[in-house]
């Protein structure tokens, strides 16, 4: 009988031949996390994932996988040979004097002599024989004692339901417009779930903006990383287009032309990365730059692909992902970001095309050299 | 790095660490303890001791040795709860909204539901008092009035020996007390021949290290206690003596000595650093007193409009040069508390900063000051309508 902590998937388990592509992401996934534990191995066996180790606690490994993408559930589990007599006591140790209980059985392997019903009533009845106090109760038991029978047998009552998804890297890659706000991060944690792997981009006004204001964007680019192991973050100096901006355009077109300049800017770090794809936080009609037409002027000066999963979502779904992710804490702490610092009073809030080429005629002698010079200045923090 | 935020804190001077080294090594002991290491301990506090009472001529009192100001500021307040507040009387307090978060803070802690009133001066907008209003405040219920010696954020300087007495002449029985962290070290004070009961000092302000100040109080003030053990500092503040610091601090402040005695350098370069500035650069509002005799020199708080001093304080982060924007302990708040309650306008308040000197500054930083302030105020101007 051996501790071991087992990993279920979900989504995984229904691919065809590339599946073992999947499960070698996730298995790479957790033992990068798990890296620190100097103990531990995992092994493949039978679409379930075994976490072995010897002297850490069980405790700490969940707690430092859980909550990555492409795992539906976590046990403790203990794992005992195929055995009636080994599968009983690894039941019996698992169970809480006292407490009703019922045994439930998944065979997975069906040459295993007895089947799941009479498996659960052997097990059961081992444990009422050698439990004094104990009582079966199969509608509404107290405790669950699950027994997997495979090549080996996992027997385990506790299991955490976790974020089920794709295991990161599967999806590819993109460069997510992270800001200090509530919606990015969501933005970035939803295409995370389906397997993208994360390339940050943040844009900072120093001195406008405060150190606090670039630290609080690493600690949300820090809790997608819990989730999506291998997230980077660039952090883009933007001051001087900004100022650039104000200096000789029309302040009705600053929103639009920053978000424009930013679009250009995180494509370029995209393309350095390697990644495929955009992803912003927008959800249509939320404020003055996130209108149709606003939305299709940022987007005509890319060429990949711009996912932005909230498009259509209510603030208060975005919230209440927020609050459930952790990120919804950090986002709300009031300092300011590149976005806030300079609005206009009138913002341009259904820009036409032409009119904001003509605003940008008026920086081209300089904006392809501040635009390069960002994406070489930006400062490059891993996790 | 030109430093120029010397009152949230200044560089510990050599002297002063060398006297602090040589007491860690070699008057490590308890001045409690009796064998004679200890006795040489006990001998250096009561030297430190002697040496308070005589440059603040405090003829009869205590001098009690604490971690800090705050602690010192506190100690006070809380006497007046233990020792004077008597149930079903009434009482004020007065003291001015914009004193230090040490002395307002403590007050409105320990008293604003008490039942005690707490009457605020009036001040201008460069913190000074208004004297016919002071006058008002006070009647045969004032138990305590609470005045800074010089305003930390904006270098008011109050005349205190005046105060005091105009103070006592309506009720002799008043407690007065005087922060006087940014005057310790730069003024003179003669306790004996004045009306004020008690001064709190911090030794990190004069060139001492952080972890030690100073309550100085007459006689009649009776101390309660904050922190209650081994009886020591006269039963009035228990916990083992920082010799070392206690040394340190009695070093800086003889070292203060001839400044105290001889402003006039640093009243040139408070004088010279305005008007660079001001003759330089259009719309700047000198938000201290313009008059040296209402200001301490020490402390130059200015507004360069259309620049918001968090942004300028950064820009100037950038070229090394240390500044505030408002007190050390309330610089988390966005605009300075005491600016806007000295009524200035939220727009002067938002684009002001703090500059504070000590002798160790020289002509030569003020010069560069001024450049990068200009060139900053230039490149901020041209974005400032914009930036909220």
């Amino acid at each position: 009988m051996k501790e071991v902590v087992l990993v279920r998937y979900g989504e995984i388990a229904l691919k065809g031949l590339n599946r073992a592509y999947f499960e070698d992401t996730l298995k790479n996934n957790i033992a990068k996390r798990l890296r620190k534990f100097k103990d531990v191995t995992i092994k493949k066996a039978q679409s379930r994932l075994e976490v072995h180790f010897t002297e850490s606690a069980q405790e700490e490994i969940i707690e430092s996988i859980k909550n990555i993408f492409g795992i539906a559930y976590i046990s403790k589990a203990l794992i005992v040979d195929s055995d009636i007599e080994q599968i009983s006591k690894a039941a019996l140790s698992l169970y809480e004097e006292g407490k009703s209980f019922k045994i439930e059985t998944r065979r997975g392997d069906k040459n295993f002599y007895l089947k799941s019903p009479e498996i659960s009533a052997q097990v059961g009845a081992y444990v009422l024989s050698n439990s004094p106090c104990a009582k079966v109760d199969v509608i509404n038991p107290e405790t669950v004692i699950e027994v997997e029978v495979r090549k080996s047998t996992y027997v385990y009552k506790q299991s955490y339901k976790c974020r089920a998804g794709l295991p990161t890297s599967t999806g590819g890659k993109a460069a997510l417009l992270l800001s200090g706000g509530i919606d990015s991060p969501v933005a970035g944690y939803m295409m995370a779930s389906r397997g993208v792997e994360l390339v940050c981009v943040y844009f900072h006004s120093s001195p406008y903006t405060p150190q606090e204001a670039k630290q609080k964007v690493v600690d949300l680019a820090k809790t997608l990383n819990d989730f999506a192991p291998g997230v980077s973050l660039y952090s883009v100096p933007f001051t001087k287009i900004q100022e650039s901006i104000i200096e000789r355009c029309d302040i009705k077109y600053l929103t639009i032309l920053m978000r424009r300049y930013m679009m250009i800017i995180a494509e370029k770090i995209a393309r350095k990365n390697n990644a495929k794809a955009l992803i912003t936080g927008e959800s249509l009609g939320q404020v003055a730059s996130q209108t149709i037409e606003s939305i299709y002027s940022t987007n005509e000066v890319c060429k990949m692909p711009v996912f932005r999963p909230l498009i259509g979502f209510d603030k208060i779904n975005t919230i209440n992902i927020a609050k459930d992710i952790g990120t919804y804490d950090i986002s709300v702490l009031t300092y300011e970001d590149c976005c806030t610092i300079f609005t206009p009073k009138h913002p341009q809030t259904r820009p036409k095309i032409d009119l904001v080429l003509e605003q940008e005629e008026k920086l081209s002698d300089i904006i392809n050299e501040y635009i390069e010079q960002a994406v070489k200045d930006a400062e490059i923090i891993k996790f | 790095m030109i430093y120029f935020d010397n009152a949230a804190t200044t560089q510990p001077l050599t002297e002063v660490i060398g006297a602090i080294d040589d007491a860690l090594k070699n008057h490590y002991a308890n001045s409690s303890s009796l064998h004679k290491t200890g006795k040489q301990s006990k001998e250096l506090l009561d030297d430190a001791r002697n040496y308070f009472s005589s440059h603040y001529n405090l003829k009869d009192g205590n001098v009690i040795f604490t971690s800090c100001a705050t602690e010192s500021n506190n100690t006070v307040l809380y006497s007046l709860l233990k020792n004077y507040i008597k149930k079903n009387k009434k009482y004020n307090l007065v003291t001015l909204k914009i004193e230090h978060p040490s002395v307002y803070n403590t007050i409105k802690y320990y008293y604003e539901d008490s039942g005690v009133e707490i009457r605020y001066i009036k001040t201008d907008k460069n913190g000074n008092i208004d004297v016919e209003n002071y006058k008002s405040l006070i009647d045969e219920n004032t138990l305590f009035v609470s005045l800074s010696c010089v305003n930390n954020e904006i270098g008011t300087k109050n005349d205190i020996a005046l105060l005091s007495k105009i103070a006592k002449q309506i009720n002799p029985k008043l407690i007065f007390h005087s922060d006087f962290v940014q005057a310790a070290g730069k003024f003179a004070l003669d306790m004996d021949k004045t009306d004020i009961d008690a001064i709190s000092v911090s030794g990190h302000k004069f060139h001492a290290p952080k972890g030690i100040g100073v309550l100085l109080c007459k006689k009649n003030f009776k101390i309660a206690p904050l922190l209650h053990g081994g009886g020591q500092e006269n039963e009035l503040r228990a916990g083992t003596e920082n010799i070392a610091y206690i040394i340190g601090i009695k070093k800086a402040l003889e070292l203060s000595e001839p400044y105290i005695a001889d402003p006039s350098d640093i009243i040139k370069m408070r004088q010279y650093l305005i008007s660079n500035i001001q003759n330089n650069l259009s719309d700047v509002i000198l938000n201290s007193p313009q008059d040296i005799s209402k200001a301490s020199p020490y402390i130059i708080n200015m507004a360069v409009l259309g620049c918001k001093g968090e942004v300028m304080q950064r820009m100037l982060d950038e070229a090394d040069i240390a500044v505030s924007t408002s007190s050390a302990c309330s610089a988390k708040k966005r605009v300075s508390r005491v600016l806007i309650d000295a009524g200035m306008d939220k727009s002067v308040a938002e684009s002001s900063i703090r500059m504070s000197i000590s002798r160790f500054n020289t002509i030569s930083e003020c010069d560069k000051v001024t450049d990068e302030i200009i060139k900053n105020a230039n490149r901020l101007r041209k974005v400032g309508h914009y930036n909220k």
